[in-house]
């Protein structure tokens, strides 16, 4: 009886969250239409794609950051390999938010009260959004089936494909619909599965470059596992499904077994008073992004070692083989590690990046929740406080990035790599990382429900940097993201012109954002 | 038992070491207009959640129209109508796609009630829910509960909000679905709005029901205070049925000799006292009815006995 009411809590979850399935559905095709699209025009002919498959197909550094790749000489295998990072990031993103959003998010802003006074079950909200969710990634799935059917891959390959991306999205799907019934508060059940995704990735990696059974334990190695462009196998993908199936149904029988609001992790009393930190400003921002910031620079840290762990096992492949040496040999460098290590620093980048966006949305959900009107009616100006919120969030991602750098350097100084360099990148970065939360505070000013908008300049970042070259987008296109503007470190020298344009066009953004948020009503 | 349409017994509800319910009692019978009442913190919403399935019961017995709310929460909800006292709705939808949506599933929307409804409360449906005021998302949730026909109200301080016009309309509204037979459970701590709408009244506090009654019943355990002033000497009153007794004689305040008496005295016993006084020749008399705020308050803070 439980389940009842689904029907409206579906029709009511696709008219209030359409938009997001859209969104996730939409940028996810046009991103592997377009990969398709370029490799198919780039190595057109067997006779390239066996060049691809003898050159980056072997490459080390291609099996840390994007995974094994299988069949790399066929299309559907380039594809994979190359659509690998989008693949093993933004479709597990894209189940848990979608998940967490439409439930826990829903029941911590009290929608679901007078919904469950209706008819509606208690799992019915879950149960909807893990139909809205999977028929999202059924449809991702479909998608990129079709596109590699156009392009003349044969169907069981391709719809084998399709078929493990969707579960791999469906996992996390249902590590949500876990998450959300241990913990009360949307953040902690995406906070949780961000960390499981990271874990994947890192446990993938090490597998992937050690050759050993470690990456059994990623959901991200099922995926990729089913090796549908060489020897197709269908049991990774009944294991992902298995686990998506244990991990809902636990999520949906504990649900039906708990009250309203709470959780299995319950909340604890604090202290009365608030201590050193309430004080001041400065001190409640700390107090409110200082977590959140300390777990991503953790994280960031922890996987730059990982990753920088490699350099040397990647400095073995490439000098035992004459066809990868050529390759970097081709490029600037005359070392080859520091492409790797160039690509390492980008993915910290952008959990820097991703980091400073989201102090800066739960800046703006102080804002949407009404805790920005009792401060603003106190003697607390409207510009110390956009002031203090925005110098936390420069500031956090900035100790995010060079906590990645350090983390990275550190693990490449027991390497043949160059330590000083990846510190020096580091640094030579910071203003381009700094664009995305000076981004969000200029929204925050002037669009304030256009917050938002900054995750999608960060997805436009992470496509220039993973996929810009190889989708072969117009220079202007890819000179727009800050990172690409900076240059490729420690490979390159850093543009110096660039480096200074970059911090300009930050301080700009932050200027911007905090006079329009003089002017502006509030709460809008 | 089996006709009540709330039948709670003896309800537990722990939240970790915090005991929110420590034994309550609360039975309403069909057609009846309840008033519960307790201070903050008393267990009200908890008891109101656990009626509606939302919060399973630690201990005790509860049941409505005869079933278990926790089991049975799909099927009994189609009876009834709930307004909490805090309505959160969805920024991105109007009022009108609100109603709607919550009317999607349990009891049926009347669409001529609906319009009325929207009328009466004087709600602009096509408004985007982030553009309401607090009182305009308490409308759209009162709207959907009235322009269903449910067996049962559950209203959790359904006016928080309301200015004193919309008031008077819920009211009116409250009062109709009374007279159609539905049952109706007001927490409020409005306690003139308990006055006005509901015969009987339970009150909590800490968990457990600590009088539980009809407001005529309850009227006559406050007491009526009585002030009195004497041509003669003032009659000695002292006994089981007066208290508080006050008397000022004749010389020592008025210049003009009289006796002036204050005192308090059980409303069943009023005659036994007005008998004497009214032999001694009386200059003037006040009697003020028991108040049941009086009563309240002297329950919420636990001074009664």
């Amino acid at each position: 009886m439980t389940r009842s009411g689904l029907g409206a809590v579906l029709r009511l979850q696709l008219r209030t969250g359409w938009v997001a399935v859209v969104a996730w559905v939409a940028g996810l095709l046009a991103t592997y239409v377009g990969t398709v699209a370029a490799i198919g025009t780039t190595y057109g002919t067997p006779e390239q794609l066996a060049t691809y498959g003898a050159t980056v197909g072997s490459d080390p550094t291609m099996a840390a950051i994007n995974g094994t790749p299988y069949g790399a000489d066929t299309l559907g295998g380039v594809v994979a390999n190359e659509f690998g990072f989008v693949a093993a990031i933004a479709v597990p993103l894209m189940g848990l938010l979608l998940v967490a959003r439409s439930t826990r998010k829903a029941e911590e802003l009290g929608l679901l009260e007078l919904v469950r006074s209706r008819a509606v079950g208690a799992r019915a909200p879950w149960t909807a959004a893990l139909l809205v969710s999977g028929g999202g990634l059924v449809l991702v799935g479909a998608g990129a089936a079709v596109t590699l059917v156009v392009h003349d891959v044969p169907v069981p390959d391709a719809a084998l494909y399709g078929a493990s991306l969707t579960a791999l999205g469906l996992v996390f799907a249902g590590v949500a619909t876990l998450a959300g019934q241990l913990l009360r508060r949307s953040a902690g059940v995406v906070g949780a599965g961000v960390v499981v995704l990271g874990a994947a990735y890192v446990v993938r990696a090490v597998g992937d470059v050690k050759g050993n059974g470690w990456k059994w334990l990623s959901p991200l190695a099922w995926e990729q596992e089913t090796r549908p462009f060489a020897d197709s196998r269908a049991w990774p993908l009944l294991l992902a499904l298995g686990v998506f199936v244990a991990l809902a149904a636990t999520g949906l029988v504990l649900v039906g077994r708990r009250d309203l609001g709470s959780a299995a992790v319950a909340s604890r009393p604090g202290p009365a008073r608030a201590g050193r930190f309430g004080g001041s400003q400065a001190g409640l921002a700390l107090r409110l992004h200082g977590p959140v910031l300390l777990a991503w620079a953790v994280g960031a840290a922890a996987l730059g070692a990982v990753f920088g762990a490699f350099t040397d096992d990647i400095d073995d492949v490439i000098a035992g083989n004459p066809d990868l040496q050529a390759v970097f040999s081709g490029g600037a460098g005359t070392d080859p590690t520091s492409w790797y290590v160039s690509f390492c620093l980008v993915l910290v980048l952008l959990m820097a990046m991703g980091a400073g966006a989201q102090v800066v949305g739960r800046v703006r959900t102080e804002e949407t929740g009404g805790r920005l009107e009792p401060v603003l009616a106190r003697s607390t100006s409207r510009t110390s406080w956009i002031a203090t919120h925005a110098t936390v969030a420069l500031v956090g991602s900035a100790v995010v990035a060079l906590g990645g750098g350090i983390g990275l350097a550190a693990a490449v100084a027991g390497t043949s790599g160059d330590v000083a360099g990846t510190i020096g990148a580091s640094v030579a970065y910071l203003p381009a990382v700094l664009t995305l939360p000076a981004l969000g505070v200029a929204l925050v000013g002037l669009l304030p429900r256009c917050t938002v908008a900054m995750w999608a300049a960060l997805a436009y970042v992470a496509l220039v940097e993973l996929l810009g070259e190889m989708l072969r987008l117009p220079d202007w296109a890819l000179q727009v993201s800050p990172v690409h503007a900076t240059g490729r470190l420690p490979t390159d020298e850093a543009s110096g012109v660039a480096v200074v344009i970059v911090a300009v066009v930050v301080v700009a953004l932050v200027v911007a954002g905090a006079t329009g948020f003089r002017h502006r009503d509030v709460p809008r | 038992m089996g006709d009540l349409v709330v039948d709670v017994r003896g309800l537990e509800k722990t939240f970790g070491r915090f005991r929110a319910l420590d034994g309550l009692d609360l039975a309403l019978e069909p057609g009846e207009v309840r008033g519960f009442l307790g201070p903050n913190g008393a267990g009200k919403s908890t008891t109101i959640r656990i009626l509606l399935g939302m919060v399973r019961r630690s201990g005790g017995h509860v049941s409505l129209f005869g079933q278990d709310p926790w089991q049975r929460a799909v099927a009994l909800h189609r009876r009834l109508t709930y307004v909490p006292g805090d309505v959160a709705l969805w920024t991105g939808l109007t009022g009108g796609q609100c109603i709607d949506v919550l009317g999607s599933s349990g009891p049926p929307l009347d669409p001529a009630r609906r319009a009325e409804m929207i009328e009466r409360f004087d709600l602009d449906p096509t408004k985007r829910v982030r553009d309401y005021s607090k009182g305009n998302r308490q409308k759209v949730a009162l709207v959907a509960a009235f322009a269903a026909r449910a067996d049962l109200l559950v209203l959790d301080e359904p006016t928080s909000g309301l200015d004193p016009l919309m008031e008077e309309v819920f009211r009116t509204c409250v009062a109709e679905r009374a007279a159609d037979g539905a049952t109706v459970l007001l927490s409020s701590h409005i306690l003139s709005e308990v006055e006005a709408l509901c015969r009987t009244v339970t009150i909590i506090r800490h968990g457990r029901t600590v009088r539980s009654g009809a407001v005529v019943e309850l009227r006559g355990l406050a007491r009526t205070t009585v002030h009195a002033v004497t041509r003669g000497r003032a009659p000695d009153l002292a006994g089981p049925h007066v208290a508080d007794l006050e008397v000022v004689p004749g010389g020592t305040g008025d210049g003009v000799g009289h006796d002036h008496l204050d005192f308090t005295v059980d409303p069943a016993h009023i005659d036994t006292v007005l008998r004497p006084l009214v032999e001694q020749g009386l200059v003037s008399l006040t009697v003020r009815p028991p108040s049941l705020d009086e009563l309240f308050l002297s329950e919420y803070d636990g001074t009664s006995a």
